[in-house]
Parts: C-alpha cells; sequence; structure tokens
C-alpha cells in the first residue's frame, strides 16, 4: 500500500529534513506534498487525498492550530492523521494540538527515529514496515 | 541568571547535535560574522535571541542539516537553515525554561550585516554565550525585557 503524505512548515530546510526522513523510513511513499502554512495546506487537501499530514505550529498566514481547527470542522478532513512537529513545547500548546485532533507530537530537535516511529504509530503498521494485522489478514481472503 | 544560561546552552547544544551534527564547545566571546538571525517571543517573560553567523560556520549548517553537498548550497538554503536554528532553540529553551507555561514565538527574521562582536558581562536583563566547533563559531545574546528580567 502506498501513502500520499503532506509536509506543512514554513522553513524550506525542514520540509526538506523531514521529507528525507519520511523516504527513508520504508514507506512506499505515492506523492509528497508541501506547504508553506496551512492555508497552502488547505488548498493542497481541495485537490488531493494525503493520507497524513505532518505540520509544523509557528507559521505565517494560518498555523498549525488553525489547520487543525478547519480539519476538524470538515467532515473530509478530520479522519486524516496529523502530527504536529514544533519547538512549541508546552503542556498546554501540546493538549491544545492533541485536543483538536493532533495524532502525535514530537518536539523540535527531533532524532529521525522519533519521526520515523510517530509515522508508524499513527499509520498503523509495525515496526518492520508492515501494516497492521487487520490489513494483513485482508490479505489471506479470498474475493 | 546561572539557571537560565544554562538551560540556554543546554538548549543550544542539544539543536546543534540533533539538527546539525555539530558539537559545540563554549568559547570567550567574540568574532567576526556575516549574518544576524533573531526571534522574539512574548509570554510570562518577554525578549528576545540574537545569533551571530560567520558565512563558513553558516554553510557547515546547510550543509549537514540537509546532507547537501557545497556546490548544492544556495543563500536562500542558508538563511531559511539559519531562521529554523533560532526558531529550534527559542522553542527549546522555553519550554525547558517553564514547560507550564506557554509562550508565543515571533518568526525568526534573518539580516545579512557584517560586523565584530564584543564581549560584554552577563546582566539581568542580558546574557551572551559563544561556541565554536573545528575552529569556526559563532556568538549569540539573549535579552529579557528589563521588566521581565530573571534574578
Amino acid at each position: 500500500m502506498s501513502c500520499n503524505i503532506m509536509i506543512v512548515d514554513d522553513s524550506g530546510s525542514m520540509r526538506a529534513v523531514i521529507k528525507k526522513i519520511a523516504a527513508i523510513s520504508g514507506f512506499n511513499m505515492d506523492h509528497c506534498y508541501e506547504a508553506s502554512n496551512g492555508r497552502e495546506a488547505l488548498e493542497i487537501l481541495k485537490e488531493n487525498w494525503v493520507d497524513v499530514i505532518i505540520s509544523d505550529i509557528n507559521m505565517p498566514e494560518v498555523n498549525g492550530l488553525e489547520l487543525l481547527r478547519s480539519m476538524q470542522a470538515d467532515d473530509l478532513y478530520k479522519e486524516i492523521p496529523v502530527i504536529i512537529i514544533t519547538t512549541e513545547g508546552s503542556d498546554e500548546r501540546m493538549q491544545e494540538a492533541l485536543s483538536h485532533g493532533a495524532k502525535g507530537f514530537i518536539k523540535k530537535p527531533f532524532q529521525p527515529e522519533e519521526l520515523r516511529s510517530t509515522l508508524y504509530e499513527v499509520l498503523g503498521m509495525s515496526k518492520d514496515g508492515a501494516y497492521g494485522q487487520d490489513e494483513a489478514d485482508m490479505g489471506d481472503l479470498d474475493f | 541568571m546561572d539557571r537560565t544560561k544554562q538551560i540556554w546552552v543546554t538548549s543550544i547544544f542539544e539543536v546543534f547535535e540533533k539538527m546539525f551534527y555539530i558539537f559545540l564547545e563554549q568559547v570567550e566571546i567574540g568574532g567576526h560574522y556575516d549574518m544576524t538571525a533573531q526571534i522574539s517571543f512574548r509570554g510570562p517573560r518577554n525578549g528576545r535571541m540574537r545569533f551571530f553567523f560567520p558565512d563558513n560556520f553558516a554553510r557547515t549548517m546547510a550543509m549537514n542539516m540537509l546532507n547537501m553537498e557545497p556546490d548544492e548550497i544556495s543563500p536562500v538554503i542558508v538563511e531559511d537553515c539559519l531562521k529554523e536554528s533560532a526558531n529550534m532553540i527559542c522553542g527549546n529553551f522555553l519550554r525547558r525554561f517553564d514547560t507550564s507555561q506557554v509562550f508565543d514565538l515571533g518568526l525568526p527574521q534573518l539580516a545579512k550585516k557584517t560586523g565584530e562582536i564584543q564581549s560584554a558581562p552577563d546582566s539581568d536583563c542580558s546574557i551572551a554565550a559563544a561556541f565554536e566547533s573545528d575552529g569556526e563559531g559563532f556568538s549569540c545574546i539573549l535579552t529579557f525585557q528589563e521588566e521581565d528580567a530573571v534574578r
């Protein structure tokens, strides 16, 4: 199974780092969309299917928390898992992100393994890159 | 201010080790710089951090962060890496400083400005530090607004 990832960060360098980590983490990545703020991310969502979003919080125009709120208010987008990667690590800010639907929270600076394991967890994959038991079992069914 | 400086220096070490694969040692303040990155923060304490980078060190940071060759590094990439370093250090420092409080970070800014950084004693409002790795380094200053000075 391949997946589409969207990286939302106003730093092009950070997007490049995240993209490289995702690419070498064993995912069958179909498309990797990039947005430099929440507004651009919402525009991309209108036209494209995305399986998981990795987003910063502190961005110009529409920040990461506003992006989460917009997605939660939309039936089409609210089930898309969002992993927050941010420098803002206060307990309150983390709880705010989780209460608005974030499925993971990684604090910058981070080790590649932290991102890899969070992506695996959010996408329901085991550490060897296989998808979860329910999905794996589907391969044994006769249709 | 000793505790604040210790937290700040620890944050700088962590960001450089994890994101830039650069292992720093603290040195005397001073030296030439070509670019300044700065970021402000607001919350229970208000202030800003300024970082003074020489060209060579800035390029090394960008190459290490993105695993790129020297000829792949453009000025735009270097500037973006410096702004992101300021962002990460500031956020890391503030959550170590007080994780129970919410701080709002400004957007990092960069200026191309050449100069020599001068040594200055730490005060209740301002602390400075300098770092080096393989003969190249940078200096930085953390300033709190006067009414928010940490004693």
